[in-house]
């Protein structure tokens, strides 16, 4: 069953180069379209400015579209009432990269936890309260005792518990995890990954899993979107994205991984771009990466690529993909 | 002979023994004391560096009975989790630890030892032969210079060029670092820079002395992949140029691709050392094991899913009596929580501390 669809979605923010200067406007999100069904996984990746995190809030109705669809069962956000909105929410929850910065210092973890139960079910009887409280901080994996206590009294990865605590509490459908595991040391990032993993096959929940890291992303997506300069590049099932690669964007951004095998290390080849990633302000025309893409030619600095279907759930946006050719990474 | 390509590891890792250093060739012959400048083959010689700093809550002790060598050329990567010491190690080296820092052991580099050098002729090495990339390459700039000012400046202080001479120095420098239009950015201020060209500039300021070690701070942790990947590259060309490196990062990926030798570092010690094939493909401290396991990996076989590290990383104020990591260990035995084990050599020219590796360092 469709959860989520998102339709033609874009963002832009506006900045105002100087005080009398002409508005311009940072296109965060472009035209971004795809759909979420229940229990499923969706990673989110590309680099640091590609709009992945505000594709995360805008899908959340935290930050509004300028253009574009968001269907949450069929329904509009953008149509809805402020009151409705915030009462979807208990549906769809969030999970913060830092997760220290995003549970309040004055709170303790059981009033950390249970507020999403006091906002939305403020009918529960106290006993009740507590009993989910409890329930929950033990699937998480945190200790009986950590319900009075407070959230610097907690290692980062155990905050991070707190935090999914948080957004599992209130039994949503999906859960948006904005680079939920980048803060964490490296033995932690795996205890996250798999709670995260465990959890959302017990429940059915979906995911719309943001991150940079794209080894992480293969452990729990079902599928992946590539994003670059706020455009979708690739989108494709995980094990067709990462065995068989179609832009040359996702080619690049694989090639580039390290992996922990000096062997394996020395044989790959390397996708390499050029030059500097271009400015949001002002983004190339035609297809945004050609600046960046070995392959460019004078079709793609003018004209735009469409989602092309390589097969039908593998959509590439290029124009030479055919030619290029799939390369795996390793 | 052992150590033909350079990097040991000394025997002790405990705190002011002196004892357990004979034993391989390569090794007996270094600890005899080195006349000043014929060092032999090693660049870096740190034995015994332990770091600890008074903080309001007590003393950590950051660094523990670290020993280690690099011979000139050579690369060596320091892996381990937030705390585990190994930016504290780099820090040390260079002389760069805050008021409340009381430093112990030796760092012998070039045959001079660094630890209670004045500090004019820690600034005269600094720079020329030892040099040091940071994480963020945004604070390790001055946001108030021109990229030519940053760059001009050490070669005014160690060179005592003209102004002019600096510019043109200066411009080579970048080249060398493959900056885009390179004369362009001699004159831009580093917020007009992006994360990859400013540690490239970071890189060239390091390298303009054209100093015999590197040391990298997570050089790369603070960028996108595909930027890190130039930037490793970078590093790698340096490398090859003939500059030793040491590069601490928490990324084993890193390490497999720029690094020789490995050191892994868990709460201040060095739990494992050695060839990053032999310690990647063979790993024998369970931390490293565990690391190894831990890790997702681009090529991993999803069918095995990834083994999480149980529990959580060392509080350093609160270190267990023992092993750092006996309460994390899958193979755990009571002496380990009672007596840290020794880091010991063994014969694949590395060094492991654990009693399952080493049982006949068990107490009788």
């Amino acid at each position: 069953m469709t959860l989520l669809q998102v339709e033609d979605l874009s963002v832009d923010f506006p900045v105002t180069g100087s005080l009398w200067g002409a508005k311009s406007f940072v296109r965060a999100v472009r035209n971004v379209s795809f759909d979420l069904v229940s229990g499923e996984t969706l990673g989110i990746v590309g680099e640091s400015g590609c709009g992945k995190s505000t594709l995360g809030r805008a899908v959340l109705a935290l930050v509004s579209p300028s253009s574009g669809r968001v269907l949450w069962n069929g329904m509009d956000l953008g149509e809805l009432r402020y009151r409705d909105r915030r009462l979807l929410r208990r549906e769809m929850t969030i999970v913060f990269q830092d997760p220290l910065a995003s549970l309040d210092p004055r709170m303790t973890v059981g009033a950390l936890v249970g507020e999403p139960l006091d906002i939305f079910e403020p009918d529960v009887p106290k006993q009740e309260r507590y009993r989910r409280i409890a329930v929950i901080l033990e699937r998480v994996g945190l200790p009986a005792d950590a319900i009075d206590r407070y959230p610097h009294q907690f290692s980062g990865g155990q905050c991070q518990r707190i935090g999914i605590a948080r957004a599992l509490v209130s039994k949503p459908k999906m859960i948006v995890c904005d680079e939920a595991v980048s803060a964490l040391d490296v033995s932690v990032q795996a205890q996250i990954i798999a709670l995260l993993g465990d959890v959302r096959r017990e429940m059915g929940i979906s995911l719309l899993f943001i991150s940079h890291n794209l080894a992480v992303v293969r452990q729990i997506s079902d599928r992946i979107m590539v994003l670059y300069l706020g455009r979708v590049m690739e989108i494709a099932d995980r094990d067709s994205l990462y065995e068989r690669p179609r832009h040359p964007y996702t080619q690049a951004l694989l090639s580039a991984v390290p992996i922990p095998d000096p062997d394996l290390e020395r044989r790959r080849g390397r996708v390499r771009l050029t030059g500097e990633l271009p400015s949001a302000l002002h983004p190339p025309t035609g297809c945004v990466f050609h600046t960046r893409c070995s392959h460019a030619q004078d079709r793609c600095r003018l004209e735009e690529p469409p989602l092309d279907s390589a097969d039908s759930r593998h959509g590439v946006a290029c124009h030479r993909w055919k030619e290029i050719g799939a390369i795996g990474s390793v | 002979m052992a150590h033909s390509d350079g990097i040991g590891t000394r025997r002790d890792n405990s705190l002011g023994g002196a004892g357990l250093r004979a034993g391989v060739a390569g090794n007996a012959g270094r600890d005899a004391s080195v006349p000043e400048g014929a060092t032999g083959r090693q660049l870096l010689d740190v034995s015994n560096l332990s770091t600890r700093f008074q903080t309001p809550h007590g003393v950590v002790t950051a660094v523990d009975g670290v020993s280690f060598s690099l011979a000139a050329g050579g690369s060596l990567g320091i892996v381990g989790e937030s705390g585990s010491g190994k930016s504290q190690t780099l820090f040390s080296i260079m002389g760069l630890l805050p008021f409340n820092a009381e430093i112990q052991g030796s760092v012998r580099f070039e045959g001079r030892e660094l630890i209670d050098l004045a500090p004019v002729a820690l600034n005269k090495l600094r720079g020329e032969r030892l040099a040091m990339v940071f994480q963020d390459p945004m604070t390790a700039l001055n946001p108030y210079l021109t990229v030519e000012r940053q760059l001009s400046e050490v070669l005014q202080y160690h060179r005592g060029l003209s102004r002019r001479q600096a510019r043109a120095e200066a411009l080579l420098a970048l080249q060398r670092v493959h900056m885009p239009e390179s004369a362009r950015q001699l004159d831009r201020y580093p917020h007009q820079l992006s994360g990859g060209m400013r540690q490239r500039v970071v890189i060239a300021m390091a390298m303009i002395g054209s100093p015999a070690l590197l040391l990298a701070d997570e050089p790369t942790t603070a960028l996108d992949v595909t930027i890190q990947a130039d930037i490793l590259d970078l590093l790698a060309e340096q490398r090859e140029a003939g500059t030793a490196i040491v590069l601490v990062t928490h990324d084993l990926g890193v390490v497999a691709r720029l690094c020789d030798r490995v050191m892994v570092m868990y709460a201040g010690r060095v739990v494992e050392e050695g060839w990053t094939r032999e310690v990647f493909s063979h790993p024998r401290h369970p931390y490293t094991v565990g690391l190894l396991a831990a890790i997702p990996r681009l090529d991993d076989d999803l069918c095995n899913p990834r083994k999480p590290i149980d529990g959580q990383p060392p509080d350093l104020l609160a270190l267990p009596e023992g092993c750092a990591f006996a309460p994390r260990c899958f193979c755990v035995r009571e002496i380990c929580r009672r007596k840290s084990p020794k880091l010991l050599e063994h014969d694949r020219d590395g060094a492991v501390a654990c009693y399952r590796e080493n049982p006949e360092a068990l107490p009788s």
